[in-house]
């Protein structure tokens, strides 16, 4: 999952904050805290639902772990207002959770504890993906008006404020933090694309733009710090063929080391890559099936993991490492409610399913 | 060439036809039958089935609006109508919108690409007369007729001499209306020419109920300009001949305005048509001969300048029909008919490739009347040759009305209908199925007509109940590798009631009507169309359970109140019905004053203002569409003869 690495950083700043608070200014650093500290809505699985295109409101649903209970639309039940038109991804970072609403051009902030909103961030055009840089600072890609004039918004996150657009290729989506840079996909949006920017956090500019395949649309890092981009290929003419492939990088030189070839262009709805606890084996959905790939291996897997039997429209696929489960959102006719399929990430076996709003999609938080 | 070769050929079949009935005619005595001869297929064969006739006064009053605002007042339809000035349809009887048939002049306009025609673009100035069929009806009427038809025509009025009507509306949200019309008729020829414009920014204000601050907010994007004309000419040749012609061209642009939930839209639509229609009606002593052709031909555009998306689409259609009346007995009468429509319609969705489909169809009814014409029996029956391949399956209707007494009527009907695949259906690049069946559906009905009157107050009713069940209904649905296909999987049971009741008093102080009109529709899906589908045993999506209408009016002399009130029940917008959108009513007002002066009074000037949502009501149609509080509209029509 291509979240992990944003909340690992997140989650390893926050470490890092607290420590420093709390040792420099706080007599009671030796009490323990209590038990329960952690934040409602940080301790389960946040989870995307798009809601009906064009016609209906998008949601967030929470699984809370614990209690093996799923609370659906709970943003709309606690502010009396919905988010919007297709809610493309959900993140929490900062102890402060970030609802992407695509249609409706804008970002929530909203409260780890009660879901309750604090704060939005508007000025956006056709945003996709929230991913927190610094204490103060975080990325929002977009596809702009037109679907074609892509770029990040640098959010300045004590006021909400965007500071910043650092241009990019076509379709600025998915986004991965790898030590100072942030690895941004650009997919095409309404248009082609194949590449992947590179942006220096620090001097807010593309170092590198990375030629992979036609719509990378999925990014994980893996046991050996490498970058795998999951690309569909190029769908969108018969007469120039190319296959989607999971293309394995190098973060320090750029160059693509490793390219597996999935035999056929990738039509499904949602193209999703994600990794196991060690990273050492990546999971995608192609066909309808998903996938288990050793990332040593430089031959595609052939015999599905998970054969897809039992889901009618797969439409996201998410690793949730306090389980060790898959989580595969099946959007069954995208006009009624879905639901998410938990499967066994070691014997591929299926556990449950969670039901949960219309259209679910793997653009998931998995908390701790 | 093949269509047009075959019309030729039915043209001429026809042409030689009525010269062997002339001869022959002249030698039959004249033991007319003529009024049952003259009559439509559908005011002869209906027998058995519920038909509402839109009163000739409200679609006088109605000069400025269009199919869906009337309907929505003046029928217990449910209108889906996605806002104010944009696209409409209707529901009947629970069946989906491309069920409903709607036939102008006897032609079917449903659109051969996608089965639907928006009733948004239909301005009640066009036509004289609006009747609306509950039930399936595809043996008189042929694909598409499964919930039921709406019938829009237009009627020859020989010996008025030469008449001029203007009339111009100016209403709230920038609506401007204007229609001229000339028409000039003798007694054995008319000609009328009617230019129509209307203009609208439908920039109204609506809470946005999606937001913390429910703030006011105006509707962007949603400016409507429409204009058209109509001409029409009728001809009597002899005593037996009429010959009709009407052509009838309209362009309309749209803006398509976003939906609450998202920030903005910058989307246009445009449609344009050009429609022609020939009617040829021979009338002998106990037979008619009628030869119908119509020519479509009608161009879509649709622009999102925010993703660089221009979609054009393209269709024309041919349709030749002759059809013969014999009065065999004066208790028994046949007619037998051929249909022939050419489809042809051309999208980038096909990948810019053009499709045509020929059809042909064969229909034939037998009306008899038994004991002192107390019981009416009529049987009907259709097949259809499609492509020269594809037999759709015979479609036969058997309906039976009884005369209890001179008060009450009792009814009953039973039919088989079809709809064959859209071209969408068929051929949408990706996820078109050529494989597609039509669909198929058995309706029946029973029902109960009463009249009475009591001195000066006259009451009727009139009460259906009717089950209808939906096989092999065509719908769209996601696959695992990403694309949408359609396929023959959905099953609807759908049953419910009718009620019509209308009181109405007549004194020297003037007018008095009151109108109830009452549906109950339960219409669910029977079949998992998926695994685990939640949808089973669901009310269908946005098809209210219950729909009242009500209407009072007064008229005295030159004036005329008239109030509507519309409660429209919850309507499930999920498949699983997770979710709905609550009931709500509505109310509109019509004022209206006319004054007469000039010989004979007929010169006339008719004021009148009408008062939409009069109480205000913050409701939605469709989820996430606004739609306009209170407004008004104020129209002065001039006719002059």
């Amino acid at each position: 999952m291509n979240f992990n690495n944003n909340i690992f950083y997140a989650f390893f700043l926050i470490f890092i904050l607290c420590l420093a608070t709390s040792c420099g200014e706080d007599d009671d650093c030796c009490v323990l805290p209590p038990p329960d500290e952690t934040p409602l809505y940080a301790k389960g699985v946040l989870i995307a639902n798009e809601g009906q295109f064009g016609s209906g409101s998008g949601s967030v649903s929470f699984y809370d772990r614990e209690q093996n209970v799923v609370e659906n639309e709970i943003f709309s039940r606690v502010n009396t207002e919905a988010l919007g038109s297709n809610v493309q991804s959900v993140n929490i970072f900062n102890d402060n959770i970030y609802v992407v609403v695509n249609g409706a051009n804008k970002v929530v902030q909203a409260d780890t504890e009660d879901f309750l909103l604090k704060g939005t961030i508007t000025g956006l055009e056709q945003p996709r993906f929230f991913l927190g840089v610094e204490q103060d600072i975080s990325y929002v890609s977009q596809w702009g008006a037109d679907g074609v004039t892509a770029s990040v918004a640098v959010i300045q996150m004590d006021n909400l404020s965007i500071i910043d657009e650092i241009a990019t290729p076509a379709g600025a989506d998915k986004m991965l933090l790898v030590a100072d840079k942030a690895w941004v996909l650009c997919s095409g949006g309404f248009g082609r694309e194949k590449k992947v920017a590179v942006i220096s956090t620090i001097k807010s500019e593309i170092l590198a733009e990375i030629e992979v395949r036609f719509s990378p649309r999925s990014i994980v890092r893996d046991a050996n710090g490498k970058v795998w981009v999951a690309c569909l290929g190029n769908v969108y003419d018969e007469n120039d063929n190319e296959n989607g492939a999971l293309i394995r990088i190098n973060p320090s030189t750029f160059d693509v080391e490793e390219t597996l070839d999935l035999g056929a262009t990738v039509q499904d709805f949602n193209f999703d890559l994600v990794t196991n606890s060690d990273k050492t084996m990546l999971f995608y959905n192609f066909g309808g099936v998903v996938y288990r790939q050793p990332i040593e291996e430089s031959t595609v897997q052939t015999t599905p993991f998970i054969d897809g039997t039992n889901i009618v429209s797969l439409y996201g696929l998410g690793f949730d490492a306090a389980s060790n489960y898959l989580y595969i959102s099946d959007a069954k006719d995208f006009a009624s409610d879905g639901e998410v399929q938990r499967y066994d990430a070691d014997s591929g076996a299926f556990i449950d399913v969670l039901n949960v709003k219309v259209a679910p999609n793997g653009n998931s938080f998995f908390g701790e | 060439m093949k269509q047009t070769l075959l019309c030729g050929l039915l043209l001429i079949c026809f042409v030689v036809f009525t010269k062997a009935q002339t001869k022959q005619s002249a030698i039959d005595s004249i033991e007319l039958q003529t009024v049952e001869i003259t009559q439509t297929r559908l005011q002869q064969f209906h027998t058995g089935q519920s038909v509402q006739t839109l009163d000739s006064t409200s679609l006088q009053y109605a000069v400025s609006q269009n199919l869906s605002d009337i309907l929505e007042e003046n029928s217990p339809l449910f209108v889906k109508t996605y806002g104010l000035g944009s696209l409409a349809s209707a529901s009947i009887r629970g069946a989906g919108s491309a069920h409903t048939a709607i036939l102008w002049n006897g032609f079917n306009l449903q659109s051969s690409m996608n089965g639907l025609l928006d009733l948004a673009l239909v301005p009640v100035s066009t036509t004289d007369n609006i009747q609306v069929q509950y039930g399936g009806s595809s043996a008189l009427f042929g694909s598409g007729a499964i919930g039921g038809v709406i019938h829009l025509q237009n009627q020859a009025n020989f010996g008025q001499g030469k008449t001029a009507n203007f009339a111009q509306t100016i209403g709230s949200f920038g609506k401007h209306h204007q229609s001229y019309t000339l028409d000039w008729s003798e007694k054995k020829w008319q000609s009328s020419l009617q230019y129509y414009r209307q203009k609208a920014t439908n920039d109204f204000t609506y809470t946005n109920t999606t937001l913390a601050a429910k703030p006011a907010q105006i509707q962007q994007n949603a400016a409507l300009k429409q204009e058209g004309i109509l001409q029409q000419n009728y001809l009597k040749i002899g005593e037996k001949h009429q010959l009709g012609l009407q052509f009838w061209y309209q362009t309309t642009d749209r803006e398509i305005p976003p939906i609450m939930l998202a920030a903005s839209s910058k989307s246009k639509q445009s449609d344009v048509f050009y429609r022609t229609a020939l009617n040829w009606k021979s009338i002998y002593a106990n037979r008619s001969l009628e030869a119908r052709f119509a020519y479509f031909y009608e161009d879509l555009k649709y622009i999102d300048p925010a993703i660089h998306l221009v979609a054009r689409n393209h269709s024309k259609a041919l349709i030749a029909e002759v059809e013969h009346k014999w009065q065999l007995s004066p208790n028994l009468q046949w007619q037998v008919g051929l249909n022939h429509t050419s489809d042809y319609a051309k999208t980038d969705g096909y990948e810019g490739v053009g499709f045509n489909r020929n059809r042909t169809s064969l229909f034939t009814t037998l009306k008899t009347q038994i004991g002192a014409e107390r019981l009416h029996i009529v049987w009907s029956s259709r097949g259809e040759v499609v492509d020269n391949k594809t037999l759709s399956p015979i479609v036969p209707a058997l309906g039976m009305e009884y005369n209890l007494n001179k008060n009450l009527l009792l009814k009953a009907h039973i039919s088989r209908n079809y709809r064959l695949p859209t071209f969408n259906d068929l051929y949408w690049v990706p996820g078109g199925n050529s494989d597609l069946k039509a669909e198929l559906a058995w309706n029946q009905e029973l029902g109960i007509d009463g009249r009475f009157s009591i001195k000066d107050l006259k009451a009727s009713f009139l009460l259906n109940v009717f089950n209808s069940n939906i096989k092999d209904w065509i719908i769209w649905l996601p696959s695992n590798n990403g694309v949408y296909s359609p396929s023959n999987l959905q099953e609807v049971w759908s049953r419910g009631l009718e009620f019509k009741g209308e009181l109405q008093k007549e004194t020297s102080k003037g007018l008095w009507k009151a109108n109830l009109l009452y549906a109950y529709t339960h219409t669910t899906n029977q079949k998992p169309r998926f695994l685990n589908d939640k949808a089973v045993g669901k009310q269908l999506i946005y098809v209210p359970l219950n729909t009242t209408k009500i209407g009072l009016s007064y008229t005295h002399k030159l004036l005329k109140i008239k109030y509507t009130h519309q409660l429209i029940g919850k309507r499930y917008t999920n498949t699983d019905n997770s979710n709905n959108l609550p009931f709500y009513q509505l109310g509109n007002l019509l004022l209206a004053k006319h004054f007469c002066w000039g010989k004979n009074k007929s010169r006339l000037i008719n004021l009148q203002l009408r008062i939409n949502n009069l109480w205000n009501e913050d409701y939605q149609v469709i989820a996430f569409r606004p739609m306009p509080l209170r407004n008004w509209e104020l129209g002065l029509k001039l006719a002059l003869k």
